[in-house]
């Protein structure tokens, strides 16, 4: 991990935060207010927050860079800048992995303390908050999405947005799976449905839980090896892709 | 069964992609780590590269671009030795920036081989005594000028302790106002960006220096900036690898040239042999009326040759710029009024005209 980029990237986020970003805290904790005057449930909230298309969410507004998902590398000569400094490339994809990590459990974090400080102004009996495993768990799947983010961010701009769109297509399909269930005029479709989506779900989601696995009945490694290689193909292809497009000049 | 079925495909298709990730990573890896010629146990542990004569030694290097159908480099030998300052000449599309991209390691050449003190560009090793001027650097425009020096410092691996000094140090170097030092980098005009470029390289104090077109679009003063940290840099015994269109700016500062015609070098010439050579000196004057028959009793007691005579000017050739100072006391001594005297400066001009010329025919 390279501790210049890590702090460096951290500075960029901090001095590019916006009124629309203040806005949308101010808006969601309104938000909260409201639903916990109304009596809600907050775990569902909770566990909103703490989802896939929330933390790629999170994620992707903690990644921004100068060069890194745009096609000003045509304008200007920025990773020539950089990689004639002592900084290897998978340094570099790692620890821009690691502080969109930090990024998104530190805005996972404010939002689940908004739920809490909602539930506390409006005198909520029992004040629910996110539990330990619950906790390891983000922030596992905060650096899982991380790596996913990098990936989509050393891509350029176009592709870039599309394999996002891509994404969280598949993070909302695989969320409308309990939907399906209720057509059931044709089980062989809501099954084949239901397989397909767990398949790009085991397939595509850098994400594991560990209140699931701790409380199992029998403890399997598997989700546990998914996870890892899924994170390790999503470095390892951003860390190629850098390599391809690190100079403007010669993008053959 | 279709669970197993799914789980199975699941498993193969996640070893096909870890397989292609990892060869690619293998291959990347091959390139980083296999080529360097001296044993080194970290790259932490090494703080000094042994010094050998030729630093840079490139051997038979080619780099096609679009699959073989654009070939920017083709055949390059060039030794360079430590300390030396060497400026690549040629016209544009020639591969002078392919080259210099090559040496640092940025773009991996198709065949053939680039060393430094041993090791190939990419070695931290090297990085570490490397610093870089690109054409068109790209700047965090969310920096201040400062924050970005200390950036560098920070990616350069010096200690923090001098860090603040050094920064001051380096922007005092280049002459960046100090009113600008704390603005952001997006407010920055073109001379200021080539000088905080400038200074960002002399942060850690490199040993090798790379700088591609330094100082085009600058106004004078910045071009005497650079020019002022190139020698800087020479006298410290610094290699300096200067790609410019500026060729008396080349011939001021560089010991030798290396001409690339089509991604050949056609010619490598020492810029001092160029000293050694004629030079023009072109003489102006005012007074008095009988200048003209002055010049030629000048011309025939010495050994300047009267090349070209006209109404108010002249053109002088001497056997080098030794006598420059014999020809200025020559006309005070015969009372010519002198409006201007300078020197031709064509001759590496005339020489990349020539090597034009040669490829032409």
């Amino acid at each position: 991990m390279n501790r210049a980029v890590f702090i460096f990237t951290f500075l960029l986020k901090l001095s590019t935060v916006s009124k629309l970003d203040i806005a949308i805290v101010v808006l969601t904790f309104i938000g909260l207010l409201g639903a916990a005057y109304s009596g809600k449930e907050p775990t569902a909230i909770i566990e909103g927050f703490t989802s896939p298309p929330f933390l790629l969410f999170f994620g992707y507004s903690f990644s921004q860079d100068v060069a890194l998902n745009s096609n000003s590398l045509r304008d200007g000569e920025y990773f020539a800048l950089l990689f004639t400094r002592p900084l290897t490339r998978s340094s570099y994809v790692l620890t821009k992995a690691l502080v969109v990590t930090c990024g998104t459990l530190a805005i996972s974090s404010l939002f689940l303390g908004l739920v809490g400080l909602s539930e506390l102004v409006m005198h909520a009996k029992n004040i629910v908050l996110i539990d330990g495993w619950r906790f390891v768990s983000l922030t596992v799947n905060c650096f899982g999405f991380g790596c996913v983010v990098v990936l989509l961010r050393t891509l350029p701009a176009k592709i870039g947005f599309r394999c996002l769109f891509i994404f969280l297509s598949i993070c909302m399909l695989n969320s409308s799976t309990d939907f399906s269930v209720k057509m059931d005029q044709d089980a062989s479709i809501v099954y084949a449905w239901e397989y397909f989506a767990t398949f790009l779900q085991n397939f595509l989601y850098p994400v594991i839980d560990f209140d699931a696995l701790v409380h199992s009945t029998r403890f399997t490694w598997q989700p546990i090896i998914d996870y890892a290689s899924n994170c390790l193909i999503y470095l390892m292809i951003a860390i190629y892709i850098l390599n391809k497009r690190e100079f403007s000049y010669a993008e053959n | 069964m279709a669970k197993a079925v799914a789980r199975a495909a699941l498993a193969g298709a996640r070893a096909a992609l870890i397989g292609f990730a990892l060869s690619h990573q293998v291959l990347e890896r091959r390139h980083l780590i296999l080529k360097p010629r001296y044993s080194i146990h970290s790259c932490d542990t090494v703080t000094t590269i042994p010094v050998v004569t030729s630093m840079i030694k490139i051997s038979n290097l080619s780099k096609f671009y679009k699959s073989g159908k654009v070939k920017a480099l083709d055949g390059v030998e060039l030794s360079i030795n430590a300390g030396e300052v060497i400026g690549l000449i040629g016209p544009n599309g020639a591969g002078k920036t392919t080259l210099m991209q090559c040496m640092l390691g940025l773009l991996r050449p198709t065949s053939g081989d680039i060393l430094i003190n041993g090791f190939v560009p990419n070695h931290l090793a090297v990085k570490k005594i490397t610093a870089f001027l690109p054409e068109r650097p790209l700047f965090e425009g969310w920096m201040t000028g400062r924050l970005f020096l200390r950036y560098h410092h920070m990616l350069s691996g010096q200690p923090d302790v001098n860090a603040a000094a050094e920064v001051e140090k380096a922007l005092d170097e280049v002459q960046l106002q100090e009113s600008a030092r704390d603005r952001r980098i997006k407010t920055y005009s073109k001379g200021m960006l080539q000088r905080l470029g400038l200074a960002q390289m002399l942060i850690g104090k490199p040993s090798l220096c790379f700088l591609d077109e330094p100082t085009s679009g600058l106004d004078p003063i910045s071009r005497n900036i650079v020019r002022d940290t190139i020698l800087k840099w020479k006298a410290d015994g610094a290699t300096v690898i200067l790609n410019s269109h500026h060729l008396d700016e080349v011939e001021r500062v560089c010991d030798r040239v290396a001409f690339i015609q089509k991604g050949h070098i056609d010619l490598v010439q020492s810029t001092r042999g160029l000293e050694g050579e004629t030079v023009a000196m072109l003489v102006k004057w005012a007074g008095p009326a009988n200048a003209h028959e002055r010049l030629k009793e000048i011309a025939s007691h010495s050994s300047f040759g009267l090349e070209l005579l006209t109404e108010k000017s002249a053109c002088f050739k001497l056997r080098g710029r030794q006598e420059m100072p014999l020809l200025i006391r020559a006309l005070i001594d015969a009372q010519v009024d002198i409006e201007e005297v300078f020197e031709d400066r064509a001759h590496l001009e005339k020489l990349f005209t020539a090597s034009q010329s040669r490829d032409a025919g």
